[in-house]
């Protein structure tokens, strides 16, 4: 079973917490297809805006948080894997180029995709000759595998995800620093017959093992920099780098700078670019002080890529100079109703709320069409592989509720008069409690009450609402969620929200428990499916068939209002990140 | 030298008492104690602006809501859906909507500040109600019989002073099921939220009015009335409720009255951090806390302001009030 961790937090503090679909494209920092010199508002959603390859400047960044490790082996925020691209080179990465194209994999360290054999149990790369660290030792084999050995020290490194553990063969592998035989590297389920070859064993067929490699922990690090005081947890102080910048000076949460690596080349690393000779990271700075230096070029990055803020949003918009410089994108993140199917057992009561809901409030409640998001009517995004269009429950075409089909639903689920039941949501989240209230608005109008039932964002998953025995005894109907995925592509984003398997007693994802068995073999079908041609199949029959279970009130695909320097070049929209491609971006 | 022995006109004329001035053509007659203080608070005019709204303030929160709209009911039409603010100057103040209304939903925020004064005003009183129950009767004990019930209490109350009240709260909320079945009594949503308001927030309330009431205990018990009763064969609970208490009527009126705002401000906190009033019920404190979340308040200010100054008003009206009661009731304070 596979977690991927949640953004526990409102729409504008968190919605790309989680590493969200890929975007690329061209494969050099000079910019890429479809592009555009002029700003315009939304220009780098589908084009690269002043695309360039003058070097030199110095680019600040700020950052309204700190993040969890600047470890690349031990990140789990979109953000961070946008940004550590910057100092590491993962066997494979995304393209970096504007739009969908940006969906794509493609190699990095290794020469190509993985090849998979045994039914998608054995995957082997190839990795590029002549790719240096950053003191100029040469990259191997054995380095990209001690780099995954690291994510299986948790003690030390707890925050990545844990792909390598659910999925190699031996998962009780305790990680390089309790198992530290020099030279005799003790994870026996990846072999390194010779130093351009890595070979993965795996304990199930994994169709989708290219995306899990293409995360940052498949960074190479020699044992030999792992140790003293730039090892262990402490490396994330000064990580060894690969990709085209490396750091020069750290303050653990303060401040960050980094500068060109010497020994990287564009050959080696084709999807980055190292136009810059400076990047500085301030981090844990006030949200409304980050808007602002943006708008006032103290700063040219917001690094967290979840937009601005209501002032800075009213003053971009009303601006049309400034509005020129922002855009509006999707970022691959939905904000949606968990329907249980256990409490609400029948279809036709679970079908009667997504009829009765009210699209156009609910919008509302996480900002409006502008910041909030565009109505949903599928659970995957449209930035998400697999994507199909369709609209059961008349969410778009009749965006305040169907309240007719409503009722004629309770009757066919012998309420006609509606039914009480409880609504979990997560009280530090303002866009969750407003979706709460419109949702409980819109159901009364057919008979359904809605108790409002509140938890901190905490133990949301781990307590209440991802706990099935709580909502079972709480009698918990609906429960409101956020979700983005790992990896853009249908098995990315819905394994866990709907696979029967995915239901745990505590830190439940699948809120809904939804266990229907076509959708169950549909997910293993796709798991051994090692062609991406036929595996994207499977997605659209898998959307549709939790939309006709109602198990999922989808409410919008979010969206970000996000401030584009006019002094940055190759600037462009990343549909993997969610946020602008950092690797590649230079100054004027 | 001898001293001057006659009396100058001047001061001869003087009136009695000061308490008089104002009440000139009336007869000099024998007042009570209660009479002085409530014409010493009459002629405190800072403290009857202050009671006058407080009276004010329980009208609009016991019948308020039934001349007000449906504080539920969304107004899209008056929002803009770009920023999801008001449209019109000072969050859309309109005829129909005389404090605006909120973002997003378009609610009618004065409809909205009424149904919040209820529940502010419901929580708040009933809360001190339970402390200055609770108070009186440990005060008076412990300052009455001493020794090791006193050590005990005293040290208890230490304990509920040094409390971390609001984790607590936010902690015990997080626990409480949806519906309680309390001594026979259903409860469930938004009733069961405002009992165990009630209850947490007098609960932890007390200390400060037991301390004060065994503070006056220890002193009054020395008193020669105390004696003289004592000396006629009067007990424990006669002492203490029949001759103890009612010299303290003065100190706990004046202190109930002070402790309204502070529990107000309190369901407030406990509103603006989540674990109050249930939504969309309106609260001051959660709309507050709507405010600044949504962060709607920097583009549209109406939204805090009209909560805050819901909360500021009241708490200086009660305070103003207590002042004087205290002054009228005391004046040696002063």
């Amino acid at each position: 079973m596979m977690r991927r961790k949640i953004t526990g937090l409102a729409a504008l503090t968190a919605a790309g917490a989680l590493g969200l679909a890929a975007c690329g494209g061209s494969s050099s920092g000079g910019g890429g297809t479809g592009s555009t010199s002029t700003s315009s508002y939304n220009a780098a959603v589908s084009g690269v805006v002043n695309p360039s390859s003058h070097k030199g400047g110095t680019m600040t960044m700020d950052l309204n948080v700190t993040p969890d490790s600047t470890d690349y082996q031990n990140t789990y925020y979109a953000y961070m894997w946008d940004f550590v691209r910057l100092y590491s080179e993962s066997l494979l990465t995304y393209k970096s180029c504007p739009g969908k194209c940006g969906l794509q994999l493609a190699p990095a360290l290794a020469t190509g995709l993985g090849t998979a054999s045994d039914g998608g149990r054995i995957w082997t790369y190839h990795i590029r000759n002549n790719v240096k660290f950053q003191d100029g030792h040469t990259v191997t084999s054995a380095d990209v595998k001690y780099g995954v050995e690291r994510t299986f020290a948790k003690t030390l490194l707890p925050d990545g995800p844990i792909y390598y553990q659910v999925l190699l063969q031996d998962p009780h592998y305790p990680g390089p620093y309790t198992d530290r035989a020099k030279n005799i590297m003790g994870l026996t389920s990846v072999t390194t017959p010779n130093p351009t070859t890595i070979v993965f064993h795996l304990n199930q067929p994994f169709a989708d093992f290219n995306y899990v490699v293409a995360i940052s922990q498949s960074t190479p690090v020699e044992p030999s920099w792992d140790t003293g005081a730039h090892g262990g947890a402490n490396f994330q102080l000064d990580p060894e780098s690969t990709g085209p910048y490396e750091f020069q000076s750290y303050t653990l949460n303060k401040q960050l700078t980094l500068v060109d690596n010497p020994y990287w080349t564009q050959a080696g690393d084709p999807q980055a670019s190292q136009l810059l000779s400076k990047i500085i990271v301030n981090m844990n700075v006030n949200q409304s002080t980050v808007d602002q230096n943006q708008l006032a070029n103290y700063a040219q990055l917001d690094l967290h890529g979840l937009g601005v803020q209501a002032a800075a949003k009213d003053k971009i918009l009303t601006s049309s100079s400034l509005k020129a410089d922002s855009d509006n994108p999707v970022n691959g993140f939905l904000r949606f109703a968990y329907i249980n199917t256990k409490v609400i057992s029948n279809l036709h009561c679970r079908e009667a709320i997504e009829y009765a809901a009210n699209k156009t409030t609910l919008q509302d409640a996480y900002g409006g069409p502008v910041v909030g998001g565009q109505i949903a009517s599928t659970v995957m995004p449209p930035t998400v592989i697999g994507y199909k269009s369709f609209d059961l429950y008349n969410s778009v075409s009749m965006p305040n509720g169907d309240d007719s089909a409503a009722k004629a639903q309770l009757k066919l689920c012998g309420k006609p008069n509606g039914f009480s039941v409880n609504m979990a949501y997560r009280t530090d989240t303002p866009g969750d409690q407003q979706a709460a209230t419109a949702l409980q608005a819109a159901l009364k109008t057919v008979g359904i009450n809605l108790s409002l039932d509140g938890f901190p964002t905490a133990k949301y998953y781990s307590n209440f609402a991802g706990s099935p025995a709580y909502v079972h005894s709480h009698d918990i109907g609906v429960a409101i969620g956020g979700w983005g995925a790992d990896w853009p592509d249908g098995y990315g984003f819905l394994y866990d929200l709907a696979d029967g398997s995915a239901i745990v007693p505590a830190g439940n994802s699948n809120i809904a428990e939804i266990n229907l068995p076509a959708v169950n073999s549909l997910f293993n079908q796709a798991a051994g499916d090692t062609n991406p041609a036929t595996e994207v199949t499977y997605w659209p029959k898998i959307d549709q068939d939790i939309m006709a279970d109602a198990a999922i009130l989808p409410i919008v695909y979010q969206k970000v209002l996000l401030y584009r320097n006019p002094n940055l070049t190759n600037v462009y929209f990343d549909d993997y990140y969610g946020m602008y491609n950092y690797a590649v971006l230079g100054l004027k | 030298m001898a001293a001057p022995l006659d009396v100058s006109p001047a001061e001869a004329e003087a009136t009695p008492e000061g308490v008089l001035q104002g009440m000139a053509g009336r007869k000099i007659e024998g007042r009570s104690l209660g009479q002085i203080a409530w014409m010493r608070l009459r002629r405190d005019k800072v403290a009857m602006v202050g009671a006058a709204f407080i009276i004010l303030l329980i009208l609009v929160a016991v019948v308020g809501p039934f001349f007000v709209q449906n504080p539920d009911t969304f107004h899209p039409t008056l929002i803009n859906p770009t920023f999801e603010t008001p449209n019109g100057a000072f969050g859309g103040i309109s005829l129909a909507h005389p404090l605006g209304v909120d973002p997003e939903f378009g609610r009618d925020m004065l409809s909205r500040i009424v149904n919040g004064a209820r529940y502010s005003m419901l929580i708040a009183f009933l809360s001190t109600i339970l402390a200055v129950v609770i108070g009186v009767f440990f005060g008076l004990i412990a300052g009455y019989f001493g020794g090791w019930v006193d050590s005990l209490i005293a040290r208890t109350m230490d304990v509920f002073l040094a409390f971390p009240l609001l984790v607590f709260a936010i902690a015990l909320v997080g626990v409480l099921p949806g519906n309680a079945h309390i001594i026979g009594i259903s409860l469930s949503g938004n009733t069961l939220r405002v009992v165990m308001l009630i209850f947490i927030i007098g609960f932890f309330s007390w200390p400060y009015m037991g301390r004060i009431i065994r503070g006056q205990t220890l002193s009054l018990r020395e008193r020669e009335f105390v004696d003289a009763a004592r000396s006629l064969g009067a007990r424990g609970p006669y002492i203490l409720f029949r001759e103890l208490l009612p010299n303290m009527v003065g100190p706990i009126l004046v202190y109930a009255t002070l402790l309204i705002p502070t529990n107000i401000l309190f369901e407030a906190a406990l509103s603006y951090l989540g674990v109050g009033i249930v939504p969309p019920t309106p609260s001051w404190g959660a709309m507050l806390s709507d405010a600044v979340q949504t962060q709607y308040y920097y583009i549209d200010p109406m939204y805090m302001v009209v909560p805050g100054m819901a909360i500021f008003l009241t708490v200086m009206a009660f305070n103003l009030f207590g002042d004087g009661l205290r002054d009228a009731l005391d004046p040696k304070s002063r």
